[in-house]
């Protein structure tokens, strides 16, 4: 066959196999992100994030950057955070820890701002991996997000204002709607009670909005300069707006953190990539340890082995040549 | 070229076709993942910037649902011709060879027993060991690109290193400092900014050195309108996250510019094939398909001659 034939049907059929491969939707290449892998733990988990299994569970540290795509732009004061996740009975825990000097959990004042943490996953229903950047229009992103002063309450008033006197309501209309307008409207900020995290959804910037079914469960604890956040949800996402979560099925995740202190809020954050999160069948065996150094030895060793051999087979076909000169 | 002069004065063993079909499929890569390029890391992550309704909407599904279909089709071309590189690399230099065949190969048994995180950990330092073999097994080649190759392969070294011990964090393998991936990308600029140095050209025409200016002109414009978007798009398209002063990542697409263009116009062909691929491939390659773009490019930079391999028996053997 002439010597450009071979190359140009070469080509071609191995073009029109890829095109047929993506088609068919068959996986042409391996992801090389980093995972973070959700071990089956044989106890029930609490949302507390000191809950004794968590140090046996191995976590990853996702780097963060600023928020530069949108204003208000900025952050980026927060490094990494550090991420765990467990799955127990069909309800997936993420522990997210990152350090923090300050805990801020007020914002009753306009210049106060507060500590969050928030994940983001793909929506069931993307039909591409979305922009990590709250989505896109052909990609929404389902978004749980924690915040300090949604779990300090609104019992802070006395603290701050403590020489602050209210009239009495008539007993009838202390809870009519008409005189607390925020929670009428269904203002998140306003309404009490329930979970600290709040379920969003969103399919681009400004389209961010408070997602029908409330299901995520959360607390966080501040100690010693670290936040240590807990969320919760079952497996099954409800609308087609939800993330859902199978177990052998890998997603996307992606963090994003405020520093209430360093006036973070709104797109002003620590934000992360996409990493893959991987829901493992595997039970987490707390007591089973590997020798990583003896590991690690032999890997280097292995490897050098494997250069060394190239390299002196490599050597050996030099010396050959010279003997067999034309 | 080194590795014809070599070749010539080796025994032919194997069939000559993959030397034969080399140069296409190299060619129709190089479109493929191009176009990748553009099309699906490019234009669809800016997807969040795209009106929900309306013409523009229509073209980015256009050019997003291409895209869909031009990353399995660049895929499979990329491994194609890292196999038939390496195929063709057996018959005359069969230590470089196994190292050209052993990533596919070893990609596509990973891909069949299926994707975890010890799989893709296993994918990063088979890649990082191909990667540091290269250089090893250079023979004849110009210094200035072994050095080249040496910086390319320790920055992703570096960066791989990091992400599979994060990837193995299951196993309770220890964290590495994100310092490390940092370095990586320094390594590698350092190596960008030495191209035009150490992979000179015969002779820098206008071309190139339009394509050099045109190349830092444009990073430099890009930078200045709107620095944030730029640093994104740069993350997602190439893996590099700017962590060097701005001006040096302009001077650095200036400097590979040039040097493409040069090599393509009237010095090595397969310089100007090989730096375009690794740099398709990216920094950390966030797939198994940006790992095979990148070795193939590293292959072509250390073995130049495969684009124009003898493809019969040298004269006086029978």
């Amino acid at each position: 066959m002439k010597r450009p034939r071979v190359g140009v049907l070469l080509a071609g059929a191995l073009t029109l196999l890829g095109v047929l491969a993506g088609v068919l939707g068959v996986p042409t290449a391996a992801s090389q992100a980093t995972t973070l892998t959700a071990v089956r733990v044989p106890d029930q988990p609490t949302l507390d994030p000191d809950w004794s299994l968590w140090t046996k569970v191995p976590g990853i540290d996702v780097p963060l950057t600023a928020q530069q795509i949108v204003y208000p732009n900025g952050g980026g004061t927060v490094p990494s955070v550090n991420l765990k996740a467990v799955h127990y009975n069909g309800t997936l825990y993420i522990r997210a820890s990152w350090q923090d000097a300050t805990q801020d959990a007020s914002t009753l004042q306009t210049t106060d701002f507060a500590d969050a943490v928030a994940l983001e996953f793909p929506a069931k229903s993307a039909v591409t991996v979305p922009s990590f950047c709250m989505g896109q229009a052909n990609a929404g992103v389902n978004i749980w997000q924690w915040r300090a002063d949604a779990q300090a309450g609104v019992d802070q008033v006395a603290v701050w204002f403590p020489n602050a006197y209210s009239d009495t309501y008539p007993t009838a209309l202390e809870n009519d709607p008409i005189y607390q307008p925020a929670r009428a409207l269904g203002n998140p900020v306003a309404l009490t009670g329930g979970s600290p995290v709040q379920n969003l959804v969103a399919q681009a910037f400004g389209t961010l909005e408070r997602a029908t079914a409330q299901d995520v469960q959360g607390r966080g604890v501040w100690k010693d300069g670290r936040w240590s956040v807990v969320f919760a949800r079952p497996f099954a996402g409800g609308a087609p707006d939800q993330a859902e979560f199978t177990q052998g099925v890998s997603t996307s995740l992606a963090v994003a953190v405020w520093d209430g202190a360093r006036g973070d809020r709104d797109g002003q954050k620590s934000v992360s990539q996409f990493v893959t999160l991987s829901l493992s069948g595997a039970q987490l065996r707390p007591g089973a340890a590997r020798d990583w150094n003896a590991l690690w030895l032999a890997l280097l060793l292995g490897g050098g082995a494997v250069l060394f051999g190239l390299a002196l087979l490599a050597w050996l076909g030099m010396t050959s040549l010279g003997r067999r000169r034309v | 070229m080194a590795l014809a002069r070599t070749a010539s004065q080796r025994a032919v063993i194997g069939p000559a076709w993959p030397a034969q079909a080399l140069p296409a499929l190299v060619f129709a890569t190089l479109v493929a993942a191009g176009a990748e390029l553009v099309l699906l890391r490019l234009i669809s992550r800016v997807g969040v910037h795209i009106p929900a309704a309306g013409w523009a909407r229509g073209a980015y599904t256009a050019a997003v649902t291409l895209g869909n279909l031009v990353f399995p089709a660049a895929t499979v071309l990329a491994t194609g011709t890292l196999l038939v590189m390496g195929l063709a690399l057996l018959r005359w230099w069969p230590a470089a060879g196994v190292v050209a065949l052993a990533l596919p190969a070893g990609q596509l048994w990973l891909l069949a027993r299926g994707t975890g995180a010890e799989t893709v950990a296993l994918l990063e330092a088979l890649l990082a060991t191909a990667l540091l073999a290269v250089p090893l097994l250079m023979r004849g080649t110009p210094r200035g690109v072994r050095l080249v190759l040496g910086l390319t392969a320790i920055g992703e070294t570096l960066a791989l290193v990091q992400a599979a011990a994060a990837n193995l964090s299951a196993q309770g393998a220890p964290q590495l400092p994100l310092a490390l991936a940092t370095g990586g990308e320094v390594v590698m600029l350092l190596a960008l900014l030495l191209l035009p140095v150490l992979v000179p050209p015969p002779a820098w025409d206008r071309a190139a050195v339009a394509a050099g200016f045109g190349g830092a002109l444009l990073v430099a414009l890009a930078l200045a309108a709107n620095g944030s978007t730029t640093r994104i798009l740069a993350l997602w398209t190439f893996g590099i996250a700017m962590v060097a002063p701005s001006p040096l990542y302009g001077l650095a697409a200036g400097a590979l510019a040039a040097t493409v263009i040069a090599h393509a116009r009237g010095g090595q062909p397969a310089y100007a094939a090989g730096l375009t691929l690794i740099a398709l491939g990216g920094y950390l390659p966030g797939n198994s398909y940006q790992a095979t773009l990148l070795l193939a490019g590293t292959i072509l930079l250390a073995f130049p001659g495969l684009l124009a391999l003898p493809t019969s028996r040298p004269p006086g053997e029978g």
